[in-house]
């Protein structure tokens, strides 16, 4: 039945075991048992911890490494849209000869509020002025001084309605003031006493229908700079710091009022504040470039389309893409005698459908990407990773991009990008970083 | 009464098998094995028999009635009992190389068998499962780059972590047959079946770069065949000794495998599984299990003592792992020697001291190893050391043994593991579905 070896290699027959069953190897089984059942409990004890670490660099057996791919970006148009130009945060006036950029003339507009808690009514003998406050910023020559001239406008404005590119209505025949601007961050001027008279009848009027009145019929002031200017300031509507520097531009009213301590008449300035305001700038005279792309911050966009290589992209594990553009300042430099505000940011915004009015839509949402300047590098680097993974591996179209220079807030922003006629590390590229 | 008692120990191990599994995933502890089975699709995992588990040998010519052999299925048709097994490891791998070092462990279900005896002693089946490669690894790797060509930005550093887990599992039902009274062959099928999964952790010094989690998986299957015999000879030089010897080939396998790298990514503003879409070249593939020749030569001097020598050939100069040419281009034909030799006093018919109740088992192995990198084979030296809890009652036994390994070298850029742990075996061996003849 069995085999003749068996006996060797088992050292015993089946038979043989079942049957050697005895008392004492009965107590003894237990305890052999209990052995090993102590010896399987105390394993995972004996192993020690665990620490990472990173043995064999270079080896790489799981194949796991960083690579970044270039693609060229080749669809970049330009899109000249004017942008708002009023109720922002500072409003342009000035005139500079740009041979960069162009001829810029710019004339503020204001409008004084006509109601203020510190006086009830002007009167014979109240004078007005007109205070500007001024923001470092500043377009032109530094060292220059600018000719100024105050007129009445010939037209209504609403402040929200003004774009870039308009001409400012001034009516020329009704001057109010004159006044030069050389480095000063504050101005003061006072208004003809005509013009106060005329403000007055408003100011002082009882009709139920005043301010419609004021509306409708009272223009405000248009701030005209000389041709002669070289430079462009900005006058401040928002402070430059709450606590620390609250002044924005704004109509004083100095009137008298007897003081019983005193026994004398005394002055009593009284701040009247803006109830519109706004700039109509206009470009003239800009040359044409041979190569680069120019953002302006009144009047141009860049629109670029991403021609994405799907297939590609479909294959990889995306970490980050990031579209790089180098700035051009080989024009700036050479005319280096203009200062001009420093771009410190590009933005970018994307629609999953065309708006109907581009410029509204971009200034009424968020910018959906941006980036700050590489001052080193001069270059921006815009991270643009959800918009290639929602393109890539979602079901939406590539819509275009719009970049725009820093921002809409009534300073005069303008860059030169290079394009691909620059030199190949120049040329502006989408960068893909992926995890293989 | 045997049954009880052996049922429980199976019971306590599967506890702590699954204790630690658990744990394991939850804490990313004792899941992760040897640096070099990031390679392909894992390093080669032997099947050894629970016998011989101490020796650190296969025991393709060992016979014994006390445990099942998942190496040669010649001996399946030996069998007198049914038998059943059930094996695992719990292995540290201490790796360092000449900048760095790492402590990994790795804890493993090694195999499964059931071995029925269709006709006692001349004909039985088995039905095993066990792993063929094993690809269980973590690695870490720490690196710069410069974002962008050209510009000079200041470099990003990452990291990224792959935990690697899976390898090739064969599922393998067979028989054996004696032929003649010394002379038993067998044969077996095995299904084949591929899962590899890598996770891969990537973070960044630079925030605007997307920290990542992703997957890398390669599946497939295939059938492979594998024949063995089985020799003996008694009475060679003493009344009381017998020589044997044993071999079997393992047919090359080759599998159509699949790949897919996936990610949860945030599209459109949703939390989405993206399927990366690879060219057909890279989600499909091949990966072909080498041939393999293993021979063994065992000498039982008597009853007690047992010397047994193997040899295994592996052709991995002819294995394919197209899914990165760079690593196949490693494999080369390994050759595994090993000699051990067992002790067992309780087979004595007087009882003995405390001592003589178990079995003792000693040996050694050198393997070339499957990987030649930068020149270097990746070899190992294991020493081996076992001890065999047997039942008097029964032929049932749990088997545990202690491995201490010496792989790979520090030099030409390579790392250095050394591997020390414990295989565990229970075996069960029973009368069933006979009624003993002397009943």
């Amino acid at each position: 039945m069995y085999l003749k070896n068996l006996q060797t290699t088992t050292g015993r027959s089946p038979e043989k075991m079942s049957n050697s069953s005895n008392n004492k190897f009965l107590n003894s089984k237990g305890s052999r048992l209990s052995i090993a059942a102590f010896l399987l409990l105390i394993i995972p004890l004996i192993v020690g911890c665990e620490s990472p670490g990173s043995v064999g660099e270079g080896l790489g057996p799981d194949g796991s490494s960083v690579t970044t791919d270039e693609y060229s970006v080749t669809d970049v148009s330009s899109v000249e849209e004017n942008f708002f130009s009023g109720g922002l945060s500072y409003s342009a006036m000035g005139y500079i000869e740009d041979p960069v950029y162009g001829t810029l003339n710019a004339v503020a507009v204001l409008k004084p509020v006509i109601s203020t808690s510190a006086v009830d009514t002007l009167v014979e003998g109240d004078t007005m002025t007109l205070r500007m406050v001024f923001n470092s910023s500043i377009y032109g020559d530094e060292l220059s001084v600018s000719d100024y001239e105050i007129f009445e406008l010939e037209d209504q404005w609403r402040g929200n309605e003004l774009k870039y590119n308009e001409a400012a209505p001034v009516d020329f025949s009704s001057k109010v003031a004159e006044f030069q601007v050389a480095d000063e961050d504050t101005v003061e001027v006072e208004l003809s006493a005509e013009w106060v008279e005329k403000y007055s009848t408003y100011f002082n009027s009882d009709d139920a229908n005043r301010d419609s009145l004021y509306t409708r019929e009272f223009t405000g002031l248009a701030i005209v700079p000389a041709e002669t200017n070289s430079r462009v300031k900005f006058l401040r509507h928002t402070p430059a710091d709450e606590e620390e520097d609250p002044a924005i531009t704004e109509f004083r009213i100095y009137s008298t009022e007897f003081d019983e301590e005193e026994d004398e008449d005394v002055e009593v300035v009284s701040s009247l504040g803006l109830r519109d305001w706004g700039a109509y700038v206009v470009r003239s005279d800009e040359p044409d470039y041979d190569s680069g792309n120019v953002l302006h911050s009144i009047d141009r966009l860049m629109e670029v389309n991403l021609n994405l290589p799907f297939e590609d992209l479909q294959s990889k594990n995306i970490v980050n893409a990031s579209l790089i553009f180098s700035i051009d300042r080989s024009d700036e430099q050479l005319n280096s005698s203009i200062v001009r505000p420093d771009v410190e940011s590009i933005r970018a915004h994307t629609f999953s459908t065309p708006p109907a009015d581009l410029i509204s839509e971009i200034f009424a949402t968020p910018a959906r990407f941006g980036a700050n300047i590489n001052e080193d590098e001069e270059i921006f680097k815009v991270d643009v990773t959800q918009y290639i993974l929602d393109t890539t591996y979602g079901d939406v179209n590539a819509a275009p991009l719009y970049f725009s220079a820093q921002s809409v807030n009534g300073i005069l922003y303008s860059i030169k990008l290079h394009d691909n006629a620059a030199p190949q590390d120049r040329q502006p590229r989408l960068i893909i970083t992926s995890v293989e | 009464m045997h049954m009880k008692y052996f049922l429980s120990a199976i019971i306590i191990i599967f506890s702590i098998s699954i204790g630690e599994t658990a744990d394991a995933q939850n804490q990313n502890l004792a899941n992760s094995g040897s640096f070099y089975s990031g390679f392909g699709y894992g390093s080669p995992s032997e099947s050894f028999s629970p016998n011989t588990i101490g020796m650190g040998l296969t025991g393709v010519s060992t016979f014994s009635n006390q445990s099942a052999n998942v190496s040669n299925p010649a001996l399946w048709g030996l069998s007198g009992f049914t038998h059943g097994s059930v094996a695992v490891s719990m292995m540290n791998y201490n790796a360092s190389d000449q900048f760095d070092s790492s402590s990994k462990a790795l804890f493993a279900f090694d195999q499964f068998q059931l071995i029925l005896p269709v006709l006692r002693n001349r004909l039985g089946v088995s039905l095993s499962f066990n792993p063929v490669t094993r690809s269980d690894f973590q690695r870490v790797t720490e690196d710069t780059f410069a974002p962008v060509d050209g510009i000079q930005l200041d470099d990003v550093d990452y990291l990224t972590n792959t935990q690697g887990s899976g390898g090739v599992n064969k599922f393998e039902f067979g028989a054996g047959y004696r032929l003649m009274d010394n002379i038993t062959i067998g044969y077996s099928m095995g299904a084949y079946l591929l899962t590899q999964k890598q996770e891969v952790t990537a973070a960044f010094s630079d925030v605007s770069y997307r920290g990542l989690n992703y997957d890398r998986d390669i599946e497939g299957y295939a059938f492979g065949h594998k024949f063995g015999l089985f020799a003996n000879k008694n009475s060679v030089f003493g009344s009381d000794d017998q020589f044997a010897i044993g071999a079997t080939v393992t047919l090359p396998v080759t599998i159509d495998a699949e790949r897919s790298v996936s990610s949860f990514r945030t599209i459109n503003g949703r939390r989405t599984l993206v399927e990366l879409d690879q060219n057909g070249s890279a989600v499909d593939g091949t990966v072909k299990l080498p041939m393999e020749i293993n021979t063994g030569l065992t000498y039982n001097l008597n009853r007690f003592v047992v010397f047994s020598a193997e040899t295994m050939i592996q052709q991995w100069s002819d294995a394919e792992y197209s899914f990165n040419p760079a690593q196949e281009a490693y494999f080369k034909d390994r050759l595994k020697t090993g000699f051990g030799v067992q002790y067992h006093p309780y087979r004595t018919e007087q009882r003995g001291g405390f001592f003589s109740n178990f079995k003792y088992s000693l040996g050694s192995s050198y393997d070339t190893g499957h990987l030649n990198i930068n020149g270097e084979d990746i070899d190992t030296l294991f020493l081996n050391a076992g001890i065999g809890f047997v039942s008097r009652q029964a032929a049932s036994s749990i088997d545990l043994s202690f491995e201490y390994g010496i792989r790979g070298t520090e030099s030409a850029s390579l790392v250095k593991e050394n591997i020390w742990g414990f295989k565990l075996s229970l075996n069960l061996a029973e009368f069933m579905f006979v009624r003993p003849k002397f009943q």
